[in-house]
């Protein structure tokens, strides 16, 4: 099996296509859908995605269960980037609270999530990226499709 | 698998944030009944009001949403009504622990046969964002502009003083082992609690899951042993650096409080015969 070689690191692709503005936030997005691929993948898959990441990512991929948690789906797949996102638009006066932008948030954590399996299916083999494409939770595909984004 | 779980789901699709935690425990309760062979109309999912508290809307089974902080009470009295009903609490720490907080600390002395999921998320999330009784303490929040000033509750523990049968803690981030405790719980002839840390990501972003993926590690990956009641004492006092999740405590032979309750040793309610017609009618006219 051989590896496409991408000269680009993938937080630095994903910082430029994602607009973000600084590269911490590029990686805290990567190792976000990282993590949550630990979670659904299996352990063949799980190498196969560290062969082509560079080693201080391999973590990331490797904190999950000994094996997949079948009953990930694509909503709490999303949970993990989630986090990393503005979720809250500040204090909304007339109820005391915070006005919520969740609903807002969640489109923007899908074309994340997409940018990141698209730049790290792309550094993979053709086949190992459609073995672990097929491991994601079911709907997910569909949901961050970015023909989809708002 | 999968098709057993699909007798349990409905077309509505919830409507929490994505990437709530609420969406692992959804999964893990219906995955649990059906592992357990158990029929939608042999459950019945009581909850609070709260964002988790939605929950008995998102699946097919018999559902009860009572008023905040009283799902216990119903929950109760519907076993003790129908023993052979499985009757499981959803709610949240505001709901179990705060407004309910009573109701929590006597249906575990009293141990009835429900098993009680709290989805436990730190926070007020319905309301958006006041600080619940498990908020940890400085956390600045909507009512605490300057930081918590009371200690958390810690539910385990709390149960445990408390004389509960069974205590577990799950992570709404890992539903699969999620629903194995929740099989443990409803399978044990007691009040059942499973604490769930479950990530909020609106209103509690703290503890997110890579907050909580940092720092919890499986009890039965460590040969703890849940019978003991002093070790069980131990690991329900761990937080911050390692969050134990498994089962904390489980104890054998403690008979069930609607086996001991003497007005029912004739049979529940809905294994005896109704008052006649005659009779009720009696009954009302002592009323008109
Ligand atoms: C008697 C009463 N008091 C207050 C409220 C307002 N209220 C609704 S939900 C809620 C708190 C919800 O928090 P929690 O139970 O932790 O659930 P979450 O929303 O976090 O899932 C409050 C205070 C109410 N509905 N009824
Ligand atoms: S506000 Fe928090 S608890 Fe409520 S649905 Fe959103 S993420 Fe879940």
């Amino acid at each position: 099996m051989v590896q496409p070689q991408l000269d680009d690191d993938i937080c630095d692709a994903v910082q430029g296509r994602a607009s973000l503005p600084g590269k911490a936030e590029a990686t805290e997005l990567v190792q976000g859908v990282l993590q949550a691929l630990a979670y659904v993948l299996p352990p063949e898959q799980i190498a196969a995605a560290c062969a082509c990441l560079p080693g201080d990512l391999h973590w990331c991929l490797r904190c999950g269960p000994a094996t997949p948690d079948p009953l990930i789906d694509s909503e709490l797949f999303l949970g993990w980037v989630m986090s990393s996102l503005e979720t809250t638009g500040g204090s909304d006066r007339t109820l005391g609270g915070e006005d919520p932008l969740a609903s807002l948030a969640a489109d923007e954590a899908r074309y994340r999530v997409q940018l990141v399996l698209e730049e790290l299916w792309r550094r993979m083999d053709a086949e190992q990226a459609r073995a672990c494409a097929a491991c994601l939770p079911p709907g997910l595909a569909d949901a961050v499709d970015p023909r989809r984004r708002k | 698998m999968s098709d057993a779980r699909d007798e349990f789901d409905l077309a509505l699709k919830p409507t929490w944030c994505p990437g709530c935690g609420d969406f692992g425990i959804l999964s893990a309760v219906k995955d649990a009944l059906t592992t357990l062979a158990i029929s939608p109309h042999e459950a019945l999912v009581v909850s609070g009001i709260g964002c988790g508290s939605k929950l008995p809307d998102y699946m097919h089974a018999n559902g009860f949403m009572t008023l905040h902080g009283r799902p216990l009470a119903v929950a109760t009295g519907a076993k003790l009504a129908n023993h052979a009903l499985h009757v499981i609490v959803v709610d949240g720490d505001g709901d179990a622990y705060g407004i309910g907080g009573n109701h929590f600390i006597h249906t575990v002395r009293r141990n009835p046969d429900i098993t009680h999921i709290v989805e436990d998320n730190q926070i007020y999330a319905l309301t958006k964002g006041q600080y619940s009784p498990t908020t940890p303490q400085g956390k600045v929040t909507t009512t605490s502009p300057e930081g918590a000033i009371e200690r958390p509750v810690n539910p385990v523990a709390l149960a445990l003083a408390m004389g509960a049968t069974f205590v577990a803690r799950g992570f709404a981030g890992e539903p699969h082992h999620l629903s194995g405790l929740i099989q443990l719980a409803i399978r044990h002839p007691g009040y059942a609690l499973v604490d769930v840390l479950q990530p909020c990501v609106v209103f509690n972003r703290a503890q997110s899951y890579d907050w909580y993926r940092q720092r919890i590690y499986k009890l039965e990956e460590t040969g703890h042993d849940a019978r003991d009641p002093a070790a069980a004492g131990t690991v329900a006092r761990e937080w911050e650096e390692r969050i134990p999740i498994g089962v904390i405590y489980a104890e054998e032979g403690v008979p069930a409080y609607e086996a001991q309750l003497p007005a029912l040793q004739p049979g529940p309610l809905t294994a005896r015969a109704g008052p006649s017609a005659t009779r009720f009618e009696q009954l009302i006219a002592r009323f008109r």
